[in-house]
């Protein structure tokens, strides 16, 4: 009697399908992953990214803050601070991009988790402008969704880069005619970046008279959501094999 | 900041552009607009001012001279002369104990007011807003600061005293504990540090409001009020912040203090208000005096032309540069390759030359940036040893039949403690992957059928924990056997000693400790990482990047399909065919017949046979599975759907339901 149960693979889970997905594009660019701890400390989060403790740019990441107090230890509320880890440690040229979890410190529903994972990416040369920005963020998105989509930049603010922009890839289901996914917009609000803020290369000991570097991030859950039309970001740590095993 | 679309109309001679065409010039220039809400003749927008604009842009002025900017129109306020006069009183004196509470403060006295309900046009103009219309004195201090961004205070001028024909007040830090009463009759008292205002002439606990946050009960203005006392101070932002955080009170003048705003606006508030409560509810202006603790300088931003290019990586021309500063409102002098740019008082967020060239991209427009490809370098691109060992080791385990599983870092148990938890039972940051694995293992071996998973439920997950010793990645696999077995502790010990040294294979290590308990095992993989040879020797090290294009294909897409909250219903069936029939004709025969409520089927035995009568005959059996997006499935209709499957594989030739 055959059993034809033998030999059957398992499956990945999502979000590790699309950030091996990330890993894999961004090495053909040049980018290798760097890593950091998901316990920080308050200077990498934030006072090293030029949010110092009165800034009001506080406000935009609520924090989970760890005992005993007098220690200043977080749990990172978004990647950046391995971009501040990273530059210490390692001389331009560099293009690095770090996947890894982060927590917020918010109320949970369909779309907001209080961890999720968020990819970085940064690189400093002597010659790194936004348009370069442009260009490797187009192709990222291409090769992650498809090869008719383009991107846009949007003011925005981030205290560690100057300019900021928000990045909003063309949406890759109705070709940015409008449809449910984009909601009815056509493009999809995806990322933010910029040009690494002086304060922070000089912090870092990297002189920003020479070198220049644009920085990125986002949500790879959004992008696990999107990509594949999941309704609710929770499924996504239910640790339930009814997700898993669709893919 | 919620913005009045007729407000804005104000500020200009020219018709504005419709109010959504507004909003998408406003998403592509400057802010993001939440939202845009028709209300009477008038529209809202709700604009997310990001947190560098808030300085000069929490304020229809400040929104409106973003307007200017953007479509080249001159501001009919803009031509109003405002007084730079300084002025001195003797009646009234304002000292700040310390120069860093607040960098100027313009004050007024007001006599012979009368305070009664606003006028309409005011009271609409706030409602539309969202705030309340309180009354005519206080609704005029708050209409200045929503149209140029300056809080004001109106104090009842009768419960401040007087002494040799003086007014004493002091800005000053507070000693903790202290207490006054606030604006809504709630009782405060305050931590150390805040900025308050006492009248000295009664003493330093006679405590008239907290500074730049909320105002007191002891001198609110009511409707017997006649005279006021007028404030518009610039306080410390920092120390604004600090006690609003403090003191769990985020009011409409904290959030602009907050934030820093320029000096100039002080006097300019002042007058504006004075003007608008003489107008509207009468009295004498008696006095005015203006402090500056800390005079006001200009600030110029040199840069080289080339400086631009380099940060936004293409070329504007150089008229349109100067153009577009000149529109924002600087005074702009070219020096051969450099400019010299003065920028206007409110914008504090201007301080250095890449702010002024995020000023110059953002008005060109950022959607503007061309793609530019940058130069590759030509060495080896190194991937992390890390990632390569993560990747490996989850393949190996999918490859021996594991599912992987996220699950959450929030535990009751644990050696890092939150300050802040979510829930009371998620206190902790996980010091172990055991707990949610177990959990998942449940989970999953409920819903083990349906998944086809008729042998066990092998589940693994890779993720952070933190023990005693620090924080790193640990591996985790779980094993819930589903068939029967004759002895079950065999049956995992087999199957987990083979996923570790699967682990083992692909790490190129060997992994001693294979204890694991009940069938679940836990190892701390970036231990096995510093073991695993160079990874060069793995073979996974990438080469040179520049023609490896189409060397990576990603994921496959596949299309999610919604969880479905109904049971899931099972049947079992058996079939001979005539041998050469194979197995997709059979499945393609189920999936027709099997119809939508069929959402699986699997193969899960095959053998032939050859009958006494020399004919050899094959025998595939199938587990399908039904289950409805909607509703809970009966046992008749799921008959009636295998009775019809049945019937359609009797009625072929040579066919036999077993």
């Amino acid at each position: 009697m055959e059993n034809t149960q033998e030999n059957k693979k398992g499956h990945l889970h999502p979000l590790s399908i699309i950030t091996k997905d990330i890993v894999h594009i961004f090495a053909e660019l040049g980018f290798t992953v760097a890593h950091g701890p998901e316990i920080e400390n308050e200077y990498h989060n934030f006072d090293a990214l030029n949010i110092p403790s009165y800034h009001p740019a506080r406000d935009m990441w609520d924090t989970f803050w760890l005992k005993p107090a007098h220690t200043r230890k977080l749990l990172r509320t978004h990647t950046s601070p391995v971009q501040v880890r990273h530059m210490e440690k390692n001389s331009p040229p560099i293009r690095i991009i770090a996947p890894g979890k982060v927590f917020r410190h918010e109320a949970t529903d369909a779309t907001h988790e209080a961890q999720f994972y968020q990819i970085e990416g940064l690189m400093v040369d002597t010659n790194v402008s936004l348009a370069h920005l442009k260009w490797i963020l187009e192709t990222f998105f291409r090769k992650l969704f498809s090869q008719t989509v383009s991107v846009r930049f949007r003011p925005s603010y981030f205290p560690f880069v100057e300019p900021g922009v928000e990045i909003d890839m063309s949406c890759f289901k109705c070709g940015g005619s409008g449809c449910s996914v984009c909601k009815q917009t056509g493009w999809i609000e995806i990322m933010g970046a910029g040009m690494v803020h002086p304060h922070v290369l000089t912090s870092v000991g990297i002189d920003p008279e020479i070198y220049k570097g644009f920085a990125f991030g986002g949500g790879i859950d959004r992008l696990v959501l999107l990509k594949y039309g999941i309704e609710d970001i929770r499924l996504l740590y239910s640790g339930d094999l009814r997700l898993t095993n669709q893919f | 900041m919620k913005v009045s679309y007729t407000w804005l109309q104000e500020y200009f001679k020219e018709k504005l552009p419709p109010a959504q065409e507004l909003a998408q010039l406003f998403t592509m220039y400057a802010f993001e607009v939440e939202s845009v809400e028709k209300k009477d003749s008038d529209h809202i927008f709700d604009v997310k001012i990001l947190p560098n604009r808030a300085h000069d842009c929490l304020s229809h002025r400040g929104i409106a001279r973003e307007i200017g900017t953007l479509l080249s129109l001159k501001l009919l306020a803009e031509q109003k002369e405002h007084s730079h006069t300084s002025y001195k009183s003797s009646s009234c004196v304002i000292e700040t104990e310390k120069k860093e509470l607040s960098n100027r403060q313009s004050a007024a006295i007001i006599r012979g007011v009368s305070v009664k309900k606003s006028p309409a046009w005011l009271a609409h103009r706030l409602e539309a807003l969202g705030q309340k219309s309180i009354n005519n004195i206080v609704d005029a201090t708050n209409y200045v600061m929503f149209s140029i961004g300056q809080p004001i205070h109106a104090f009842d001028l009768a419960h401040i005293h007087q002494k040799d024909g003086i007014y004493r007040l002091v800005i000053r830090d507070s000693k903790e504990g202290e207490v006054l009463e606030v604006l809504g009759g709630q009782e405060c008292t305050l931590p150390q540090g805040v900025i308050l205002i006492s009248d000295e002439n009664v003493g330093r606990d006679a405590i008239l409001d907290i500074s730049g946050i909320l105002g007191s009960t002891r001198t609110e203005v009511t409707e017997k009020t006649t005279d006021l006392l007028i404030l518009s101070a610039n306080f410390n932002p920092v120390k604004i912040r600090t006690a609003a955080k403090k003191l769990g009170l985020r009011t409409e003048a904290s959030v602009r203090f907050e934030n820093g705003i320029t000096t100039e606006l002080t006097m300019e508030g002042l007058q504006d208000v004075c003007r608008l409560i003489v107008d509207i509810a009468g009295g004498n202006i008696e006095a005015i005096v203006d402090i500056q603790n800390t005079p006001y300088e200009e600030r110029t931003i040199t840069l080289a032309f080339s400086d631009i290019e380099a940060l936004l990586g293409f070329s504007i021309e150089r008229k349109q540069i100067t153009s577009i500063l000149r529109k924002i409102g600087c005074t702009v002098h070219e020096d051969g390759e450099n400019c010299k740019v003065t920028v206007p008082a409110g914008r504090l967020d201007m301080a250095i030359k890449e702010d002024v060239i995020e000023e110059i991209g953002r008005v060109y427009g950022f959607f503007n940036v061309p793609p530019r490809e940058p130069k590759m370098h030509t060495q080896k691109v190194v991937q992390s040893p890390q990632t390569i060992c993560v990747e490996s080791v989850a393949r190996a385990l999918v490859d021996d039949g594991f599912d992987e599983v996220y699950t959450y870092t929030f535990r009751d148990k644990g050696y890092v403690e939150l300050q802040n938890p979510i829930a009371r039972d998620k206190n902790f940051f996980r010091q172990t992957l055991i707990t949610g694995i177990q959990e998942s293992l449940v989970l999953n071996t409920h819903n083990a059928l349906l998944l086809g998973l008729y042998d066990a439920v092998k589940i693994f997950e890779i993720g952070t924990v933190c023990s005693g010793e620090g924080e790193y990645t640990a591996l985790c696999i779980g094993i819930v056997p589903v068939k029967k077995v004759k002895n079950t502790d065999e049956f995992i010990d087999s199957m987990c000693v083979e996923a570790i040294e699967a682990v083992g294979r692909a790490l190129g290590i060997t992994i001693e400790n294979k204890k694991h308990n009940n069938g679940v095992w836990e190892i701390n993989l970036s231990e096995c990482f510093k073991r695993a040879p160079a990874t060069d020797k793995i073979g996974h090290v990438l080469t040179s990047p520049t023609d490896v294009d189409q060397k990576y294909t990603v994921g496959e897409y596949v299309k999610y399909k919604k969880i479905s909250p109904y049971p899931f219903m099972l049947r079992d069936i058996a079939i001979f065919v005539p041998e050469g029939v194979s197995d997709s004709d059979v499945s393609d025969l189920i999936t027709k017949e099997g119809g939508e409520l069929l959402v699986s089927q699997t193969l899960f035995n095959i053998f032939n046979k050859t009958t006494p009568d020399g004919v050899s005959k094959t025998s595939y059996a199938y587990k399908l599975v039904f289950q409805s997006q909607e509703r809970t499935l009966s046992n008749d209709e799921i008959t009636i759907i295998m009775q019809k499957v049945t019937n359609a594989m009797n009625s072929k030739d040579g066919w036999q339901v077993r």
